[in-house]
C-alpha cells in the first residue's frame, strides 16, 4: 500500500511565532497514524495545513494525489476533518446538521439521505436525532462532531482531540468507534496529547514538540531509541513536594533522568538499571523526608520516549 | 439547491427558530409603532389623523380688511377639526399664554398687513418678509408645523391675489379714469375684489385638502411609526447578522465550512443571502401584519415591494460591512446596535424628520433608515412607484457601494 498522505517541509509561521517548523512525515492507506505531543506543539496548525484552511508558510502536502496548495478542492473532497472543538450549530438537530454538512461536500438527494441516516446509526443517535444538539451531552456532540466528517465517504479522516473535555465512558466509545473505523478501511490521522490513546490505537506515531516532529515510528521502534532503559513511577504522599527529591535524584550518577508532576505528586525516573539503584532511590527520599507511597516499574513506552526526548513530561 | 442558499436557508431557520429574536424582530417595533401612534393620538384605525383642534391665537391689529380673511380662512369649516382658533386683541396676553404651552402658535397680523400686501408690485415680487408674524410652542413641533403650512399657503395665494388687484387699480389710475386721491376710498372695494379672487380660485378648498394630505402623510402616527420602526429592526436584524459571521468563526462553524470543498465566495454569499432573506421575511411579516391589524395604509403593492426589496439591500449592506470591518462578534455587536441606534436618531425613526435640525437630516442619507422612511411615507399618502423612484435608486445604490467596500475589505482580510 502507498502513501495516502504526504507532509513535506510544512512550516508555519504566525507573525513571529514559527507554530510549525518543517514537518515532513506519510501515511499509509489503511494505518492510524498519530501525532503525540503536548499543547501548544503545532498539531491543531499541522491539521489545519494538511485540511486546507491555512496556507503553509512553505512546503507542501500531497493527498491523495493531490497538491494542497495547488488543489485544495480535491484534497477537501477525499478528507474528512474532525476538528479540536465541536463545530456545530447548537439550535439545530443532529440530523439537520448532518444534511446541512453533507450539502457543504456536495451530496443530495437519496445519497444524502442514506448517508445521513447510515452516519446517525454509525455514531448511535438515531433515536435522539431530532432533538436540539444544544441539549446533547459533550460526549454525544463530540460523535455528532465525528459524524460530520464521515458524511461523504472521505478516504482519510483527520481527528484532531476528539476526546478532550468527555467522560471516560464516551471516550471509550470513541476510541472502539475510531478502532472499527480503520478496521473497514479508512486511514486516521490522529492527535491527542494522551500517551494513553496514542499507544492503543496507533499503528505508528509521530511525535511532536515545540513545533517538529522530534520522533517517527512504530511504538515497537520509538520505545527502542530509549534503548535497554527502565521506568521508575514514585508515587508520593499527597502533600509532598516533588522538586527536592527530583533534584537530588537527578545528580545520581545511576539516573538519566528524572521528572515530576505534581497532582498527584509522581516522580518518574529513567534509568539503566533499576535492582542496583532503587535502594539509593529510596534512601534518598527518605534522607529528605519526602514520603513514597507506592513504586510502579514501567516497561519502556511513550511517555518515556517523549521523557527521553525532550527532558519533560508529556503533561505537566 | 447551491450551496450558498443551503447557507442562507440554514441562517434563515437558526433565526426564524429563536423565540427571542423573534420577539426582538417582530413583536417589539409591532407594539412600540402601535404604542407610539396611541400616545400621540393616533386612534389606531390608520384612518382618522392624529393631530385635531390645535389651539391657535390670532391677533388681528390689520387697519385693513385683508386681516379678517385671514381670520376667516382659520375658521372655515374645512379646517374646524384641525383648528381651534381663538382671536385675541392683547398680543402680549396671547404671548404669555404660548410661554406657558397652553397654546400652540399665536399669529401677530399687524396695522398695515393689507396696505403692505396692496404696495407689493408685481407678480414677481418677493414675498415680503415677516409680512405676519408667527410665534410657535417648540414643544409642539408638529403641531406648529402645520399652522406655519397654513399660514404659508395663505399668503403665498394672497400675494398672488394682491398682484392681480394691484395690475387692475394701477390700469384704472393709468387710464385716468380714476385719480389716485380717490384710491384711498377705493381700497375697501378692491379688498373685497381681492378676496373674491382668491376664494374663487379656490384658495380654502385648496388648502383644506393640502392640509389633509399632511395629516395623512406626517401626522397620522400609525402609518409613520410603522415603517420607522420596522426599519430600526430591520437594523438590529442585519447588523445581527453581520455579527453571525464572525459568531461563526468564533464557533469554528466558520473554518469548518472551508474544509469543505466550498469557496468562500459561496460561504460569504450564502451569508449575505441569509441576512437579505431574513431582513425580508421580518419586513414582509411586518408589513402585512400592520396593514391587515392594524389598517395602514401602505399603497401601492408594487412600489412598496420594489422599496422593501431595495431598502432590505441597503441594510444588508451595512450588516456586510459591520461582519467586514470588526474584530470580533463581541465588537460587532457593540457596533451594529451603535449604526442602529444613530442611524435611526438621524433619520426620524424616534421623532419626525420635520422636528430635526437641518445638518441631521443632511447626515442622515448615508442611512437607508431615511430614503427608506421616505419612499414609505410618499407611498402612505398616496404616492406612486414615479414618486419613489429617488429614494428607490439611492437605496439600489448604497447597497451596490456596501457589498463592493465589503467584498474588498474581506479580500484585505484573508491575505
Ligand atoms: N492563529 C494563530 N495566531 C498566532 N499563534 C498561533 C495561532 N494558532 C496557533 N498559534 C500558536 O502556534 C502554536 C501551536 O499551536 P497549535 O494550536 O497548533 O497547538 P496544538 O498542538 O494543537 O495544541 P493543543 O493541544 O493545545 O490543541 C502555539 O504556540 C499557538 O499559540
Ligand atoms: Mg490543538
Amino acid at each position: 500500500m502507498g502513501a495516502i498522505l504526504e507532509a513535506r517541509e510544512l512550516v508555519k509561521s504566525f507573525g513571529d511565532v514559527r507554530a510549525v517548523k518543517g514537518v515532513t512525515f506519510a501515511i499509509e492507506e489503511g494505518e492510524i497514524f498519530s501525532l503525540l505531543g503536548p499543547n501548544g506543539a503545532g498539531k491543531t496548525t499541522t491539521i489545519s495545513m494538511l485540511s486546507g484552511l491555512i496556507k503553509p508558510t512553505s512546503g507542501d502536502a500531497v493527498i491523495a494525489g493531490y497538491s494542497i496548495s495547488r488543489e485544495p478542492n480535491a484534497v477537501k473532497r477525499a478528507i474528512g476533518v474532525v476538528p479540536q472543538e465541536i463545530a456545530l450549530y447548537e439550535t439545530l438537530s443532529a440530523r439537520e446538521n448532518l444534511f446541512f454538512w453533507g450539502r457543504m461536500y456536495g451530496l443530495g438527494g437519496a445519497l444524502l439521505k442514506r448517508r445521513v441516516a447510515e452516519v446517525l446509526d454509525m455514531i448511535g443517535l438515531t433515536e435522539r436525532a431530532d432533538h436540539k444538539v444544544a441539549t446533547y451531552s459533550g460526549g454525544m456532540k463530540r460523535r455528532v462532531n465525528i459524524g460530520v466528517g464521515l458524511l461523504h465517504g472521505p478516504k482519510i479522516i483527520y481527528m484532531d482531540e476528539p476526546t478532550v473535555g468527555i467522560d471516560p465512558q464516551s471516550r471509550r466509545n470513541i476510541l472502539d468507534a475510531v478502532k472499527e473505523l480503520n478496521r473497514q478501511g479508512m486511514t486516521v490521522l490522529y492527535t491527542t496529547h494522551y500517551m494513553e490513546e496514542a499507544e492503543e490505537l496507533s499503528h505508528r506515531v509521530g511525535i511532536i514538540d515545540h513545533g517538529e516532529l522530534i520522533a517517527l515510528g512504530t511504538q515497537q521502534e520509538l520505545t527502542r531509541m530509549v534503548g535497554e532503559e527502565q521506568t521508575l513511577k514514585l508515587h508520593l504522599g499527597e502533600d509532598e513536594n516533588p522538586t527536592p527529591l527530583v533534584e537530588a535524584l537527578s545528580k545520581l550518577p545511576t539516573v538519566t533522568k528524572a521528572t515530576a508532576s505534581a497532582e498527584p505528586p509522581i516522580v518518574t525516573v529513567i534509568l539503566p538499571e533499576i535492582k542496583e539503584s532503587l535502594a539509593q532511590i529510596i534512601g534518598t527520599a527518605h534522607q529528605l523526608d519526602v514520603r513514597i507511597r507506592s513504586v510502579d516499574i514501567e516497561e519502556p513506552n511513550l511517555e518515556a520516549v517523549f521523557l527521553h526526548l525532550t527532558g519533560r513530561a508529556l503533561r505537566d | 439547491m447551491p450551496k450558498f442558499l443551503s447557507i442562507a436557508w440554514k441562517d434563515l431557520k437558526i433565526t426564524f427558530r429563536d423565540r427571542a429574536a423573534l420577539i426582538t424582530m417582530l413583536l417589539t417595533p409591532f407594539a412600540l409603532s402601535l404604542a407610539v401612534a396611541a400616545a400621540f393620538g393616533g386612534s389606531g384605525g390608520g384612518s382618522t389623523a392624529g393631530i385635531r383642534d390645535i389651539p391657535v391665537v390670532i391677533v388681528n391689529n390689520d387697519q385693513g380688511d385683508l386681516g379678517n380673511l385671514i381670520v376667516e380662512i382659520f375658521n372655515s369649516p374645512e379646517l374646524v377639526d384641525l383648528l381651534e382658533p381663538t382671536l385675541m386683541s392683547d398680543e402680549a396676553a396671547a404671548r404669555s399664554q404660548l410661554e406657558n404651552g397652553d397654546l400652540v402658535s399665536v399669529i401677530v397680523i399687524p396695522p398695515d398687513f393689507s396696505e403692505r400686501l396692496s404696495a407689493s408690485q408685481s407678480a414677481n415680487s418677493e414675498q415680503p418678509q415677516g409680512i405676519v408674524e408667527v410665534y410657535t410652542n417648540v414643544a409642539r413641533p408638529l403641531s406648529s408645523g402645520v399652522v406655519r403650512d397654513i399660514i404659508n399657503r395663505v399668503l403665498s395665494r394672497l400675494i398672488a391675489g394682491s398682484a392681480t388687484v394691484q395690475l387692475v387699480s394701477n390700469q384704472l389710475v393709468e387710464t385716468d379714469r380714476i385719480a389716485p386721491e380717490q384710491m384711498a376710498a377705493l381700497a375697501p372695494e378692491l379688498a373685497q375684489r381681492a378676496r373674491q379672487l382668491v376664494q374663487g380660485e379656490g384658495l380654502i378648498s385648496v388648502e383644506a385638502e393640502s392640509v389633509a394630505g399632511v395629516r395623512r402623510t406626517e401626522f397620522n402616527w400609525l402609518a409613520y411609526m410603522a415603517p420607522s420602526m420596522a426599519i430600526l429592526f430591520l437594523m438590529f436584524t442585519v447588523t445581527n447578522g453581520g455579527r453571525s459571521l464572525l459568531a461563526e468563526r468564533e464557533s469554528g462553524t466558520l473554518p469548518r465550512l472551508l474544509t469543505t470543498p466550498t469557496s468562500a465566495g459561496q460561504i460569504i454569499g450564502g451569508k449575505v443571502a441569509g441576512i437579505y432573506f431574513t431582513g425580508l421575511a421580518q419586513m414582509g411579516i411586518l408589513l402585512v401584519a400592520s396593514y391587515v391589524i392594524l389598517g395602514v395604509p401602505w399603497g401601492s403593492i408594487l412600489a412598496v415591494i420594489l422599496v422593501t426589496l431595495a431598502l432590505v439591500g441597503a441594510a444588508t449592506g451595512w450588516g456586510i460591512l459591520l461582519a467586514a470591518i470588526s474584530r470580533n462578534a463581541a465588537q460587532a455587536g457593540t457596533i451594529g446596535m451603535t449604526i442602529a441606534l444613530v442611524f435611526a436618531g438621524l433619520s426620524g425613526n424616534f421623532i419626525p424628520r420635520q422636528a430635526l435640525p437641518e445638518f441631521m437630516r443632511t447626515a442622515s442619507y448615508i442611512s437607508p433608515n431615511s430614503w427608506g422612511l421616505e419612499a414609505y411615507s410618499k407611498l402612505t399618502s398616496g404616492g406612486t412607484l414615479a414618486d419613489v423612484t429617488t429614494p428607490l435608486a439611492a437605496l439600489a445604490a448604497m447597497a451596490l457601494i456596501l457589498f463592493i467596500i465589503s467584498v474588498v475589505a474581506f479580500r484585505r482580510q484573508s491575505q
